[in-house]
C-alpha cells in the first residue's frame, strides 16, 4: 500500500494502523482470556474459541453497513447452518449428495433471509454465521449425528460465545465504521457503501 | 435500483456457492447389469441411548448392506419399517411385508444403510448406580459433588428362553430337561473418566489414560452362561470434585461358542469332562467287580499258599539234595565248555576267513557264469546256423553224389568206342576228304582243277562283257528314233520304218477315208459319166460303161487300199511292239548283261582268288585235323582217367553223403544241446547269484558265528563263574527255601484278611466312586447340553431382524450411555454470557459513535 505521509492521507492512514494495531492487540488478547476464563469457568469453550472469536472479530471490523446489521446477518447464518444440522440428521441421507444438499440449501436460507430484508442484513455477515456454526459444531455432529438436538445447543452456544468475545474486543478499537462519521454517513446513505467499498479497496490496490 | 441490484447480486452469489456446495460432492454412481457372483454382507446395528439414569431414550438400528462382486441379484432383506430412511440416497426403499426388496446391479461394491426405529426386543437390560461418599444417590445429584464416586454398571443377558435339553446321566442312559439357555453374548462396557476423576479403582477392567489426563476404563463381559454369568457388574471408584458423569458404552453381540476359538475348548472340555465322569463311572464299576473277583479269589489264594508252602519245603529238600550237588558238576562242565567253545573261537575265524574266500569266489563264479551264459546264448545260436547248413549240405552232397554218377558213366561212354574213338576214326575221314579237296583245288594252270576252272570262266566273262556291250549297242542301233513324222526318210531304224509306215497308211486312210481322193475320183468319174457320158452321142454308153468300170475299179482299188492300210497298220503295231520290247526288255536286259558280266567277271575273278584262300584255309584244316587227331588221343587217355576219377569221386561223395547226414543229425542235437547250454548256463548264472549272496550270508554268518563264539567263550566264562556261584547259592537257596515254607504259612494265615477286606472296599468305597463318576458326566453333559443348546440360539437368533438369504449377518447393539457433565448448565451460562457481551459491544459502538 502506497502511504502518502502528509496532509489528511496520511493523518487517516496512520489513525487506521493504529486501530489496527489495537483491535488485533485486543482480539487476540480476548481469544487468551476466553480460554483461560472459559477454563477456569469449565465453559468448555476451548476448541471453538479461536474460530469463534476471530470471526465475532470479523463482523465487527468490517466497515459495511450498521453493526445490528452485520450481528443480525451473523445469526442470520448462524441459524441457518443450525437448520441444517438438525435437516441432515433428521432428514437428508447420510452421504455427499446429503451434505452437499444440505450446505447448499444452509447458503440458500442465507442469501434468502438477507434478500429478503432488501440487502440491509449483509450475506457476508451471514457467511460468517454459517462458518462460526459449522466450525464450532462438525466435528461434535459427525461424532453422533444422532444427538444433534443436543449437541447442536452446545455447538450453538459456544460459537455465539466466543464470537461475542471477539465481536466485543474488536469493536471497542476498531476504526470509524463502528461509531464513526463515516459510518454515520454510511448508515444515512446506505447506497454509498459500494462506492465507499469500492474506494477502499483501490486504495487498498 | 441499487437495492435490487444488490439482491440480484446476493441471489448471484447464493445461487454460485450452492451450486458449488452441491457440484464439489456430487459424483456419478456406476451400475453394470451382469449375472454373476455377488456377495451379502448384512450387518445390523442397534443403537441405543440411555440417559444417565439408565433409562432408554431412543432406539434405532443401522442396517447396512455391502454387496461385492458383479452381477444382479433380487435382494430381499428383512427391516423395520417404523421409521425407515435410506442414509445413502433420497429415494425410499420398497418394503413388502417388513423386507426391503429390489433388484440390484453390482459391478464392483454397492452399499446400502439405512435406518429405523427399533421396535423388537433387546438382550441386554443395563442399570447403572451411583454412590456418593457410599451413599446411593441420583445421576443428577452426582453432577457437581465432591467426594468418594462409585459407579457400577449391571449388565444383564435377558434373552433365556426354556430350552429342551438332553445330555447323559452316566450310567449310559440320557436325561432330557428343560432348561433356561440365554443367546450367548460377548461384549464391553467402556468409559473414559475425566481429569477431575483421580485415585481410580476398579476390578477387572483395563484402564489406561488417555492422553488428555482423563482415564479410560473397559471392563469385557462374557454373557455366555454356563461359560459366564448371565449378569456382570462392573464399575469403578474415584475421588471427585465437581463431579460429572462420564458418557460410557456398553457393547455387545451374539456368538457362537462352539465357534469362537475364546469358548470352544471351555464348552469342548465340558464335553471332555463329561465323559471323564462317564469312564469314570465305567471304570470304578469294573474296579468294583474285579475287586468281588479278588474277593472270591482270595479263597482260592489260601488253598494255593498252603500248597505253596508244601512245595517249599520239597524245594528246600530239593535244593539241598540235589541242586546244589548238581551245581558243582555244572561248574565243572561249564569249564569245560569254556575250554571247547575257545577252540570252536578258533575254528570260526579261520572258517569266517574261508567264507570270505568263498564269498569273492562265488562272485567270480557268477560273473564267468553270466559270461558262461551270454556265450551259451550265442553258441546255440551257431549251433542253429550250424544245423541248417548241414541240412543244407546233406541235400548238396546228395545231389552231387547223383551228378558224380552221371558224370562217371558219361565219362566212360566218352571215352569208349562209340565215344572219343568214333571221333578219332571221323577225324582220319575228314583228314582223307581235306587231301581231296586240296587236290581239287589244284591252280590255275593245272586244267581240270578249281582254280583253273576260276581262271577260266573269269576270262571268259570278259569276253562276255564285251560282247554284251557290242550287243548293247546294236540293239540301240536297231531301235533308232522317229525322227520327224512327216518326213518318212528322217530318223533311222526301227523307228525310221514304223514312221515310214505310218506316214503311207496315213496317205491311204486319207485316201480312203469318205470324200478322200478315191471318192473325189469317184465323184470325178461318177461326174465324167453323167456330165460327159450323157452328152456324148455316141459313146455314152460306152464312156458310161468305162467310167463304171472305172468306178468299179476304184471300188475294188478302195478295197485293196483298204487291206494295204491294214497290213500297214499291222505292220507299224508290229514295229511299235518291237520297239516296245527294245525300249522295254532287249535294251535293258543287254545293258542288265553286261553289267552281270562285269560283276560276273568280277565275282569270278575273286571267286579264283576265294578259291586259293579256301585251298589254303582247307590246308590249314588238315593241320587242325591232324593236331585234333593227336589231341583226341590225348583227350581220350584224360577221359578215361577223369572216368576213373569220377568213379572214386562217386563213392567220396556217397560217403560224404552218408557223413553229412549223420552230420545234420549231430548238428541238430548239438543245437538242442546248446538250447539246454543256454537254458543251463542262466541257471548256473542265477545258482551262482544265489550262490555269491549265500556265500556273502554265509560269510556275514561266519563273522557273526566267530563273533559269537567269540561271546559264548567269554559267557561258557562267565557260565563257569555263575555255575560256582549258583552252587554256592542253591545251598542259601535251600535255606531261603525253608524261610519261604515258614512264611506262606503265615500268608496263608492272614490271606482271609484280603477276602474281608475286599468286600468291604467294593461295598463301602466303590459303590461312592460309581455315584461321582456318574455325577459327573451328567453335571458336564448338561453343561456341555445348555452351551450346545445355546450355540443353537446365536445360530438361529444371531440377528435382529435377519439377513437376506444366503447372506452373511452381523448384529451389534451398542447402548450409549449419555453423560451429564453440567452441558445444559454451561449453555445457559454460555448463551447468556454471548448475549451480555454482544449487548456490551452494542452499546461499545453507540458510545464511540457519540464520542467520535
Amino acid at each position: 500500500m502506497a502511504v502518502v505521509w502528509e496532509g489528511h492521507v496520511w493523518r487517516r492512514d496512520a489513525f487506521v494502523m493504529r486501530t489496527l494495531v489495537t483491535a488485533g492487540a485486543m482480539v487476540a488478547l480476548a481469544i487468551v482470556m476466553l480460554i483461560l476464563v472459559g477454563a477456569a469457568l469449565d465453559l468448555n469453550v476451548d476448541s471453538a474459541a479461536l474460530t469463534g472469536a476471530a470471526l465475532g472479530a470479523v463482523i465487527a471490523l468490517v466497515p459495511d453497513r450498521s453493526t445490528t446489521a452485520r450481528l443480525g446477518g451473523f445469526v442470520v447464518g448462524l441459524a441457518a447452518a443450525w437448520i441444517g444440522y438438525v435437516g441432515r440428521a433428521g432428514v437428508l441421507p447420510d452421504t455427499s449428495t446429503g451434505r452437499a444438499l444440505t450446505a447448499g440449501l444452509v447458503v440458500l436460507i442465507a442469501v434468502g433471509v438477507c434478500a429478503a430484508t432488501w440487502g440491509r442484513l449483509p450475506l457476508w455477515s451471514a457467511l460468517v454465521g454459517v462458518a462460526a456454526m459449522t466450525g464450532t459444531y462438525e466435528s461434535a455432529y459427525s461424532a453422533a449425528p444422532s444427538l444433534v438436538v443436543d449437541t447442536s445447543v452446545t455447538g450453538a452456544t459456544t460459537a455465539l460465545f466466543t464470537a461475542a468475545v471477539g465481536f466485543l474486543a474488536a469493536a471497542a478499537f476498531s476504526a470509524g465504521p463502528a461509531g464513526s462519521s463515516t459510518e454515520r454517513r454510511r448508515e444515512a446513505a446506505p447506497d454509498d457503501t459500494h462506492t465507499e467499498l469500492e474506494t477502499m479497496l483501490e486504495e487498498t490496490r | 435500483m441499487t437495492s435490487t441490484m444488490q439482491r440480484r447480486s446476493l441471489a448471484r452469489v447464493g445461487a454460485g456457492l450452492a451450486a458449488l456446495a452441491l457440484g464439489s460432492t456430487m459424483l456419478p454412481a456406476f451400475a453394470a447389469e451382469e449375472d454373476g457372483e455377488v456377495a451379502v454382507t448384512n450387518t445390523e446395528t442397534v443403537q441405543v441411548y440411555l440417559a444417565p439414569t439408565g433409562e432408554i431414550e431412543t432406539r434405532r438400528v443401522y442396517e447396512q448392506l455391502t454387496l461385492s462382486g458383479d452381477g444382479t441379484l433380487d435382494l430381499e432383506n428383512p427391516v423395520e419399517t417404523a421409521g425407515l430412511r435410506n442414509l445413502d440416497g433420497f429415494g425410499t426403499f420398497e418394503v413388502d411385508g417388513g423386507l426391503q426388496r429390489g433388484t440390484v446391479s453390482v459391478d464392483g461394491v454397492e452399499r446400502f444403510r439405512s435406518v429405523s426405529d427399533y421396535r423388537g426386543d433387546l438382550p441386554l437390560e443395563v442399570e447403572i448406580e451411583y454412590r456418593l461418599d457410599g451413599e446411593r444417590v441420583e445421576a443428577d445429584d452426582v453432577v457437581g459433588a465432591d467426594g468418594l464416586l462409585e459407579v457400577f454398571y449391571t449388565v444383564r443377558n435377558i434373552t433365556s428362553e426354556p430350552q429342551e435339553i438332553t445330555f447323559t446321566d452316566g450310567a449310559g442312559s440320557t436325561v432330557t430337561e428343560s432348561v433356561d439357555v440365554p443367546i450367548p453374548m460377548v461384549g464391553s462396557v467402556s468409559t473414559v473418566l475425566p481429569a477431575n476423576f483421580t485415585d481410580v479403582e476398579t476390578s477387572g477392567a483395563n484402564m489406561a489414560g488417555d492422553g488428555k489426563g482423563g482415564t479410560k476404563l473397559t471392563f469385557t463381559m462374557t454373557l455366555v452362561p454356563p461359560l459366564g454369568e448371565d449378569t456382570v457388574r462392573v464399575g469403578y471408584q474415584a475421588r471427585v470434585s465437581d463431579a460429572t458423569i462420564p458418557a460410557a458404552t456398553v457393547s455387545a453381540l451374539p456368538v457362537n461358542p462352539l465357534a469362537s476359538p475364546a469358548f470352544k475348548s471351555a464348552a469342548s472340555s465340558y464335553e471332555a469332562g463329561s465323559q471323564t465322569g462317564e469312564k469314570l463311572a465305567a471304570g470304578a464299576t469294573e474296579i468294583d467287580s474285579n475287586l468281588l473277583k479278588l474277593r472270591d479269589g482270595t479263597g482260592e489264594l489260601i488253598l494255593g499258599l498252603i500248597q505253596l508252602r508244601n512245595g517249599a519245603s520239597q524245594l528246600r529238600d530239593g535244593l539241598a539234595g540235589r541242586a546244589a550237588p548238581g551245581a558243582a558238576k555244572l561248574a565243572t562242565g561249564a569249564g569245560a565248555l569254556r575250554d571247547g567253545l575257545t577252540q570252536i573261537d578258533s575254528g570260526a575265524d579261520r572258517l569266517d576267513t574261508g567264507a570270505g574266500k568263498l564269498r569273492d569266489g562265488a562272485g567270480q563264479l557268477g560273473a564267468g557264469a553270466e559270461e558262461l551264459k551270454a556265450g551259451a546264448a550265442k553258441l546255440d545260436a551257431g549251433a542253429k546256423q550250424l544245423h541248417t547248413g548241414t541240412g543244407t549240405a546233406l541235400a548238396g552232397s546228395m545231389s552231387l553224389t547223383a551228378g558224380l554218377s552221371k558224370i562217371s558213366s558219361g565219362l566212360k561212354t566218352l571215352g569208349g568206342e562209340q565215344g572219343l574213338g568214333a571221333a578219332g576214326k571221323g577225324i582220319d575221314a575228314l583228314q582223307a576228304g581235306v587231301d581231296q579237296l586240296l587236290a581239287g583245288f589244284g591252280s590255275a594252270t593245272q586244267d581240270g582243277t578249281l582254280l583253273y576252272a576260276l581262271n577260266a570262266l573269269s576270262g571268259g566273262l570278259g569276253q562276255l562283257e564285251g560282247g554284251a556291250g557290242q550287243l548293247a549297242g546294236g540293239l540301240g542301233q536297231l531301235r533308232g528314233d522317229a525322227g520327224v513324222l512327216a518326213d518318212p526318210a528322217d530318223g533311222s531304224g526301227l523307228a525310221k520304218a514304223k514312221n515310214a509306215v505310218d506316214v503311207i497308211k496315213g496317205g491311204l486312210d486319207e485316201s480312203l477315208k469318205p470324200g478322200g481322193s478315191l471318192d473325189q475320183l469317184v465323184g470325178g468319174l461318177t461326174g465324167v459319166k453323167t456330165a460327159f457320158c450323157s452328152s456324148h452321142p455316141t459313146l455314152s454308153a460306152q464312156c458310161a460303161g468305162t467310167v463304171d468300170q472305172l468306178i468299179a475299179g476304184v471300188g475294188v482299188s478302195r478295197t485293196n487300199l483298204g487291206q494295204a492300210a491294214g497290213g500297214l497298220g499291222a505292220v507299224s503295231g508290229g514295229l511299235g511292239q518291237a520297239l516296245g520290247a527294245l525300249d522295254a526288255q532287249l535294251v535293258p536286259g543287254a545293258q542288265a548283261l553286261h553289267a552281270g558280266l562285269i560283276q560276273a567277271k568280277t565275282g569270278a575273278t575273286k571267286a579264283h582268288q576265294g578259291g586259293i584262300a579256301l585251298k589254303d584255309g582247307v590246308a590249314k584244316v588238315g593241320a587242325g585235323l591232324t593236331q585234333l587227331e593227336s589231341g583226341l588221343a590225348t583227350a581220350i587217355s584224360g577221359v578215361l582217367q577223369l572216368s576213373t576219377g569220377a568213379t572214386a569221386a562217386y563213392t567220396g561223395s556217397s560217403a560224404l553223403t552218408e557223413g553229412l547226414g549223420k552230420l545234420s543229425g549231430g548238428t541238430g542235437e548239438l543245437a538242442t544241446g546248446t538250447g539246454k547250454l543256454a537254458a543251463g548256463s542262466g541257471k548256473l548264472s542265477e545258482g551262482a547269484d544265489k550262490v555269491a549272496g549265500g556265500a556273502g550270508q554265509l560269510a556275514d554268518g561266519t563273522t557273526k558265528l566267530a563273533d559269537g563264539t567269540q561271546e559264548a567263550a567269554a559267557g561258557s566264562a562267565r557260565l563257569a563263574d555263575g555255575a560256582t556261584e549258583l552252587s554256592t547259592g542253591l545251598g542259601e537257596a535251600a535255606s531261603g527255601s525253608g524261610r519261604l515254607a515258614d512264611g506262606l504259612a503265615r500268608a496263608a494265615s492272614g490271606a482271609p484278611a484280603i477276602r474281608d477286606g475286599a468286600g468291604r472296599l467294593s461295598k463301602e468305597g466303590m459303590s461312592k466312586l460309581i455315584g461321582a463318576g456318574e455325577d459327573t458326566a451328567m453335571d458336564y453333559g448338561k453343561l456341555a447340553a445348555i452351551v450346545a443348546a445355546g450355540s443353537e440360539r446365536a445360530e438361529a437368533e444371531a440377528m435382529a431382524y435377519g439377513a437376506p438369504q444366503g447372506a452373511q449377518g452381523l448384529t451389534a447393539y451398542s447402548f450409549e450411555i449419555r453423560g451429564d457433565t453440567g452441558e445444559g448448565g454451561r449453555n445457559v451460562t454460555r448463551g447468556v454470557l454471548a448475549g451480555l457481551l454482544l449487548a456490551a459491544g452494542l452499546g461499545v459502538v453507540a458510545l464511540r459513535r457519540r464520542i467520535v
